[in-house]
């Protein structure tokens, strides 16, 4: 009797539970097949204040609470929230599953680099921007230029919103203490070079953070600036010369002393700004990602002025900056306000973003006063900063990486990652490193594309 | 019958809950084993891939390497919380005075975040300017181990952090079992002329099974799914020497997105804490024959 019980209630919760997700799948069905109708019908004629979700991972504090200030204070009618995701592994997914939900899914959201944003879009995340670009008389070629949106069949499913420079950031006392002039055409060579002249009394010449920021992967990416990871054949380009050298260069630094040892970097969790900031190196691969700090001179207070310097060359005379185009803005295609997100996303494109700029984020667009931008960029630290410098390393017209395809990227990054580490901490020789990177990176592709 | 019902109803909500947040899961997991899931696509992103992801496995060149610093990160940290935490409980028990303070003192870390724990340590280990080799030097070691950063030192120093937050774990169980323990055999025992050490192994140890059986399965169960000190403090690196399961695991569902190869390693991990405690299981049986 009572194991008859038992079973009446399991059977009975199992049903149930059937019953329930079935209903919740079968709805979720509907509305993704059925937007396109709703698009449509949504009616503007309700006087019934529009709100629009974003996500982005910049902190509110530092821009994007001033942008959503500004537009709301503008436009009753349209209210914008922002909502800050943390911009790693755990942060990226909790922005993923809000977007497959339908409830809480954000209006639009801001993919950083291509392999987010092509993993978005691939899964039909991303609307198609091109009609509502039209609609909202939103100029792509005058405000961004046209080459600087990679468009997928033709079409555009996010517009860029900020342009990151790649830099060196120099103590430039010690770069005068050591008479050496301010590099302005330069190669990683000279880099090298210039890191062993620049360590002395237990101050590093140099740093890179590893494992984010690694020659191999820097000197490919200045190499071949369009989808560095692959060849022609759609195979990796990891068998190429720039990554040898890459390897080789930066191994020299560690041999040379002029850095601090690849295992310490990542196991203390060093940062190239507090590196600079508190004197532990003089020279530092960075960007324009780290102005807030550089302007921040109550947290990191220093007696001498940071000088800046565009990132070393392949070879002499190229113009490629490692950085490029990011904060990808996008609408979820399940969103049912496309065209007021759209209006939004160009009003942020065209001015909104000034106030990105104190937080160190340079404005795609291209009618942008640079003078300006500086100024904004630079704040009340200009004691502390070569402006004249900044300005210099801004104004150079770089060709900028592209990424169009994405296959295994993750897994290619960390397979040139490994292979480089073992090199670095002389685990393995470079000939076994090539040949690893190559046939490991070749082997992750195939298995993708199967 | 009625009463049944009732009960039944009163337990229903937390059923509900464990159904839907575990045992649907559950079950979901198993069947990605033989899926692949393109998440982000929904429901419609799954396509069977049969025995694939079992296949894998054996490809897997960082399966083996994290199963055998798993096995070694069990078979050390394990028996080192275990047996500090039982020579200190011993001790702290013969203290007439601060027995409370000294169990709060040592209990602390284990109730402490993990992550909080693990950055101060990083600190701690830090190779060229922390603490304990800075210690290290003044007392006469010129060169002290690189800690985090080497290789070698990596999973030990990690072992060190771990064995560490469990020392208040087991000491707090063996206290409580030591103060079960009837004086009266003590008393016997010295009647017999038995010494305090012969004392400890015959009496105390014997007496204390129930107790360590309790440890030894818990600890080898949560010390498999070491993550979060790894994940902070190493990433599995320097050169994949700290990789273990868990964030073998993790990576492969949240880096590469490859979720049915993340939940076959996940079931993987499952069996075998399962056997490990079946086994457990078996050898109890014994001992409370024995006794």
């Amino acid at each position: 009797m009572r194991k008859n019980m038992w079973v009446t209630v399991l059977v009975g919760i199992l049903a149930l539970s059937v019953i329930l997700s079935a209903c919740s799948g079968g709805s979720n069905g509907n509305t993704s097949s059925g937007t396109g109708a709703k698009e449509q019908t949504t009616d503007k004629t309700s006087a019934q204040v529009v709100k629009l979700k974003i996500w982005g991972g910049v902190p509110e504090e530092n821009g994007p609470g001033d942008v959503v200030a500004n537009w709301n204070a503008n436009n009753p009618e349209v209210q914008v929230e922002y909502v800050r995701y943390v911009n790693d592994d755990s942060g990226n997914t909790k922005l993923d599953t809000a977007l497959i939900s339908q409830t809480n899914a954000p209006d639009i959201f801001i993919s950083y680099g291509e392999t987010y944003f092509n993993r978005r879009m691939n899964a039909g995340m991303t609307a198609s921007l091109d009609e509502l670009i039209q609609k909202a008389g939103f100029d792509v070629d005058a405000v961004i230029g046209n080459d600087n949106v990679i468009r997928q069949d033709g079409q555009i499913f996010y517009l860029p919103a900020m342009k990151q420079i790649s830099m060196v950031l120099f103590n430039e006392t010690a770069l005068t203490a050591a008479g050496e002039p301010l590099p302005t055409d330069w190669t990683w060579d000279d880099y090298v070079a210039l890191a062993g002249k620049l360590t002395n009394n237990g101050v590093f010449g140099s740093f890179i953070e590893a494992p984010g920021e690694i020659l191999p992967k820097i000197l490919l990416t200045l190499k071949q600036p369009q989808d560095s990871y692959y060849d022609a054949e759609g195979l990796s380009s990891f068998g190429s010369d720039a990554v040898e050298k890459g390897m080789q260069l930066q191994k020299q630094l560690y041999d040379e002393k002029s850095m601090v040892s690849w295992p310490e970097s990542i196991s203390s969790n060093l940062k190239p700004y507090s590196e600079l900031f508190t004197g532990q190196a003089n020279m530092i691969l960075g960007g324009t990602h780290l102005m807030r700090y550089v302007k921040n001179t109550q947290e990191f207070p220093r007696e001498f002025k940071v000088a800046f310097a565009p990132n070393p060359q392949y070879a002499k005379g190229e113009k490629v900056n490692i950085a490029g185009f990011n904060d990808l803005i996008s609408i979820n295609s399940n969103s049912a306000h496309k065209e007021e997100a759209m209006s939004f996303i160009s009003w942020y494109l065209t001015e909104g973003n000034t106030a990105m700029i104190p937080g160190g984020r340079i404005p795609t667009n291209k009618q942008a006063d640079m003078d300006e931008v500086v100024e904004l960029f630079v704040g009340e630290a200009e004691d502390f900063i070569n402006v004249e410098s900044l300005k210099q390393v801004l104004s150079i017209d770089y060709v900028f990486p592209k990424q169009v395809k994405s296959v295994a990227y993750a897994e290619l990054t960390k397979i040139l990652t490994e292979e480089s580490e073992k090199y670095m901490m002389n685990a393995q020789s470079l000939e076994q490193a090539m040949e690893k990177v190559k046939a490991r990176a070749d082997q992750a592709i195939q298995a993708e594309s199967k | 019958m009625k009463e049944n019902i009732a009960g039944y109803l009163f337990i229903l909500p937390n059923l509900l809950g464990v159904f839907f947040f575990i045992v649907l899961p559950l079950l979901f997991s198993l069947y990605l084993v033989f899926m692949d899931w393109d998440y982000l696509k929904g429901f419609s992103g799954l396509t069977f891939a049969g025995l694939d992801n079992v296949v894998r496995m054996t490809k897997d060149e960082y399966l083996g390497r994290a199963l055998v610093n798993n096995a070694v990160f069990t078979a050390v940290t394990v028996p080192l919380a275990m047996v500090t935490g039982l020579m200190l409980a011993v001790i702290i028990n013969r203290f007439v005075y601060l027995k409370n303070m000294l169990r709060t003192i040592f209990f602390l870390p284990y109730v402490s975040s993990l992550v909080a724990v693990s950055i101060v340590w990083s600190v701690l280990y830090n190779a060229r300017s922390g603490p304990i080799n800075s210690f290290l030097r003044d007392i006469g070691i010129s060169n002290p181990p690189g800690w985090l950063a080497s290789p070698q030192w990596a999973l030990i120093a990690i072992i060190i952090l771990v064995a560490w937050t469990y020392i208040g774990y087991t000491l707090v169980l063996y206290m409580a079992g030591l103060q079960g323990i009837p004086k009266d055999l003590y008393e016997a025992a010295s009647i017999d002329g038995a010494n305090r050490a012969t004392q400890f192994f015959k009496i105390t140890v014997p007496m204390l099974k129930p107790t360590s059986f309790l440890i030894a399965i818990t600890l080898i169960i949560s010390t498999f799914q070491v993550f979060a000190v790894i994940n902070i403090m190493t990433q599995g690196g320097p050169l994949n020497s700290t990789m273990v399961m868990a964030y073998h695991i993790y990576l492969q569902a949240f880096q590469y997105y490859k979720m049915g190869y993340a939940a076959t390693l996940s079931w993987l991990l499952f069996c075998m804490i399962f056997i490990v405690t079946l086994v457990q299981w078996r050898s109890q049986k014994k001992w409370q024959q024995h006794f």
